[in-house]
């Protein structure tokens, strides 16, 4: 428990003021009444296809979709309903995705499925894989299938495993309120996921600012194998490549992953959702959201049904004001949607309503390394614009592969310049997949 | 169906905007940064209107007017309007006001102004693109182009600066000089009828004696430094209010570390770069030689280290290095020129490299190569070797 004195940190990055109304309420539930578009595609892989028809009733947890090839992960019914048709839909990230659409039957009694009967807890590796893929569950810090993840344990040992709760980025919360409230169901699930990997260690990071919540795990692991570390939320503390810096000592090669350095970060409600599907077959078919910005009326952490759309959510929590910019995901990382019709998907991490959308106009550079004290990974972002914007053909010296998109860079600069536009786009150029958190939507 | 149900048009308030992360104003703009420099540059500006009357705000008017309009032909020529550009030109010409003396023909401080925003920064494509401080360009080339009018008789240790004396503050007239013989300090002398103003040596030029070995300060041992102190340099009481000769804004001390700290409180300098070229000047001024014997006597003619000498159970070392922090123009150089941002290395190290080398280098020519405008003949230099600086100190990216 010693390790609760220590508050390891990192060079850079940015302290935000504390925002704690967000994740102070418990979780609400937003219980869908108009149609749902179940997307079928995650951002990681090919789409699922569909094996239900229009017309057809459907049981909550009810398979609607199933993956045909590895890499796809298989769709759930959220609730009880009808499938109104197989359409096509937008997410944030993606437009125009196949989706099924499915009215819910509130009157409707149907008992939930399951995809599998309940396991033990302490499976074995391939009894996870098996079932965290058939559940559908994703891996939110980097957006790939966990079972998935875990398969990769055969070839290259994970040594690790982070459970973090750390949300830096203004406003989100749902992971520190899903661990409040659940923290006995986290920890079984980490510890489920560790025996299965044989990882060596088990750490439970927490933002060092919620002293009950500290106290309360100290308490829980006494008797427990993780380890519970508080760390300083200065965002981007919850990046993996930073976190794993930070907890471990660890620095990533740019362009890696955590897995390669035998290191499994996965947040809470991951762990919450493996969790589920293991011990009840229970599917992925819901999210908590984070609802916040200045324009909402009820911000807080929501129970979401896959599929809802952005309107829906907006009548749910109500609107103080006329909308400027609708963000879904963080302030730093989310992405500005062009209208409410998108969908939540099992990705997405917040959904922020904003009343004013701002918009800098850029000046020149003038060389004040703003950019440069606050890039948590040790990058020169200036120099990264520069070259792209004179498309110079090598920039390894500027390791534009490193950048883990965190926007610092641009929040901080005086000129108003888009420094991490033009780090993506030289990301891009060199071919390097971008992080979760970038794509969390 | 769905497409339908979600496209309504009463179900979506307005269009919305979209716009690239992150979704938050940025902490800082450049245009505050512009502003909050003016505000505060007008302290010093204060100061030296007290001190050298309403002949400081011709100076510095003159040269506001001679940037802006500078700017604004350029940018008519270019056809790039700018209001940032205009705001940048205006703080650059009131920072180049601060660095002349009040007693100038009004061509000095236009040609400053209009070299130091055309050929200084507008030459160069404007906000940051050029490589040398515009107000220090810009005073450096009247110095070089007008030496007779901004020092006259310097070489020749015959050079005296007016300043107003006491009951004269503000209001009085610097042409009505008189020379002070026996000046003891601004408070304790009385000025002799009929006069407005002293003409006095600054005590910039009095440090550089010391390094000189003039004849009235050289002596065995520590000699020299106590003659200085006791009898050639005013009080430092004097020289950190700026009752004292030099440039509108140099002087006083107060004014600009006052300025300096609230620049570093909004974040639009760092104190790194303030703390670097004082601590820098401050060691160097401690460990360099001064002479002790008349010039070509031999060997023992050099004190090192004079930060050490307790002469009589007097400080005169650290008294000195005192004197060397709050004379000239190393002060004005430190809290309001140095850390303009455009000319200086981009990595935090880089700007710790270049305060420090930046103090050094101003005591330095000032004892032993420039005896005026040290601090900016030294800014100019350090400006010149940035790129290098630069590209020594690229952080390491994280895992390489």
């Amino acid at each position: 428990m010693s390790l609760f004195r220590r508050r390891p940190s990192f060079r850079g990055g940015y302290w935000f003021a504390r925002l704690r109304d967000a994740g102070a309420e418990p979780i609400g539930d937003i219980s869908p009444t108009a149609p749902l578009a179940v997307p079928l595609a995650d951002r990681s892989g090919p789409a699922a296809s569909p094996v239900v028809e229009a017309g057809q009733p459907v049981a909550p947890g009810q398979l609607i979709a199933a993956a045909q090839d590895e890499r796809a992960l298989p769709a759930h019914a959220p609730v009880a309903g009808t499938v109104v048709e197989i359409g096509r839909v937008d997410t944030a990230d993606a437009c125009d995705s196949p989706a099924i659409v499915i009215a819910p039957d509130p009157v409707r009694h149907a008992e939930p499925q399951s995809v599998g009967p309940p396991l033990s807890n302490q499976s074995d590796l391939d009894e996870l894989v098996e079932r965290l893929s058939a559940a559908g569950v994703i891996n939110t810090v980097d957006n790939q299938p966990l079972g998935r993840q875990l398969a990769r344990a055969r070839r290259q040992p994970i040594q690790h495993v982070i459970v973090n709760s750390i949300e830096s980025q203004p406003p989100l919360a749902a992971q520190q309120r899903q661990l409040a409230e659940q923290p006995t169901d986290v920890l079984d699930a980490a510890e489920m996921i560790r025996h299965a990997t044989g990882a060596r260690r088990l750490w439970l990071t927490v933002p060092d600012t919620g002293r009950r919540l500290i106290r309360t795990l100290q308490q829980l692991c006494r008797r427990h194998p993780a380890r519970p570390v508080a760390l300083t939320p200065k965002y981007p503390q919850e990046s993996p490549v930073v976190l794993v810096h930070t907890l471990l000592g660890v620095a990533l090669s740019p362009g890696r992953n955590t897995l390669e350095a035998g290191v499994l970060v996965v947040d809470v409600a991951t762990v919450l959702a493996a969790g589920r599907a293991v011990r009840y077959g229970q599917a992925q078919t819901h999210r908590v959201l984070t609802v916040g910005g200045d324009a909402a009326e009820r911000p807080g952490c929501y129970l979401v049904a896959v599929g809802t759309s952005l309107a829906d959510v907006c009548e749910h929590v109500g609107l103080r004001g006329p909308l400027g910019r609708v963000v879904v995901g963080g302030l730093m990382t989310g992405l500005a949607v062009p209208d409410l019709s998108v969908v939540i998907t099992r990705t997405t991490s917040a959904v922020l309503f904003l009343s004013e959308s701002w918009h800098g106009r850029p000046i020149a550079c003038v060389r004040c390394g703003a950019c440069v004290e606050h890039c948590p990974v040790g990058l020169m972002p200036a120099s990264l614009l520069s070259a792209f914007e004179l498309d110079q053909a090598d920039v390894s010296e500027l390791y534009p592969e490193a950048c883990i998109e965190c926007g610092v860079c641009s929040l901080v600069c005086p000129s108003h310049l888009p420094l991490l536009l033009a780090a993506q786009r030289l990301k891009a150029r060199a071919g390097v997949p971008r992080p979760a958190e970038a794509t969390s939507s | 169906m769905s497409r339908d149900h979600y496209t309504d048009e009463s179900r979506r308030p307005a269009r919305l905007k979209v716009g690239s992360a992150p979704h938050l104003a940025p902490a800082i703009s450049y245009t505050d940064s512009v502003w909050t420099y003016i505000a505060v540059a007008c302290l010093p500006m204060g100061a030296g209107l007290i001190v050298y009357g309403l002949a400081a705000a011709r100076v510095v008017g003159l040269s506001m007017v001679a940037a802006v309009l500078t700017q604004r032909l350029i940018g008519i020529a270019k056809r790039q309007p700018g209001r940032i550009e205009i705001t940048h030109s205006a703080m650059m010409g009131l920072l180049l006001g601060l660095t002349l003396p009040a007693a100038t023909p009004w061509y000095i401080p236009v040609a400053a102004g209009a070299i130091g925003v055309g050929v200084g920064k507008a030459a160069f494509g404007g906000i940051g693109h050029y490589f040398w401080h515009p107000a220090a360009l810009g005073r450096i080339a009247v110095q070089v182009l007008f030496p007779e009018k901004l020092s006259p008789g310097l070489w020749a240790h015959g050079v005296n600066w007016p300043f107003l004396g006491r009951g004269h503050l503000l209001t009085g007239d610097l042409t009505r000089t008189c020379a002070a013989e026996h000046y003891i300090g601004w408070r304790e002398t009385l000025l002799p009828s009929g006069c407005e103003a002293w003409l006095a040596p600054r005590p910039e030029q009095i440090l550089r004696w010391l390094a000189d070995g003039r004849a009235e300060l050289t002596g065995g041992g520590d000699r020299p430094l106590l003659a200085a102190i006791r009898d050639a340099l005013p009080p430092w009481r004097d020289t950190v209010l700026g009752l004292t000769g030099g440039g509108i804004g140099e002087g006083c001390a107060v004014a600009l570390l006052v300025a300096a700290i609230y620049l570093i409180y909004r974040h639009h300098l760092r104190w790194q770069i303030v703390v670097g070229v004082l601590a820098a000047a401050a060691a160097t001024a401690a460990i360099l030689p001064i002479r002790v014997a008349p010039t070509g006597s031999g060997d023992g003619s050099w004190l090192w280290l004079p930060v050490l000498a307790w002469p009589e159970g007097l400080p005169a070392g650290p008294i000195y290095v005192l004197y060397h922090l709050t004379c000239g123009d190393l002060m004005l150089v430190a809290c309001l020129l140095a850390g303009e941002t455009v000319t200086n290395p981009i990595t935090p190290r880089g700007q710790i490299i270049f305060a420090l080398a930046l103090g050094a280098l101003t005591v330095f020519l000032r004892m032993y190569a420039l005896p005026v405008c040290a601090g900016y003949w030294a800014l100019l230099a350090m400006n010149t070797i940035v790129p290098l600086i630069d590209r020594r100190t690229q952080p390491r990216a994280l895992g390489t």
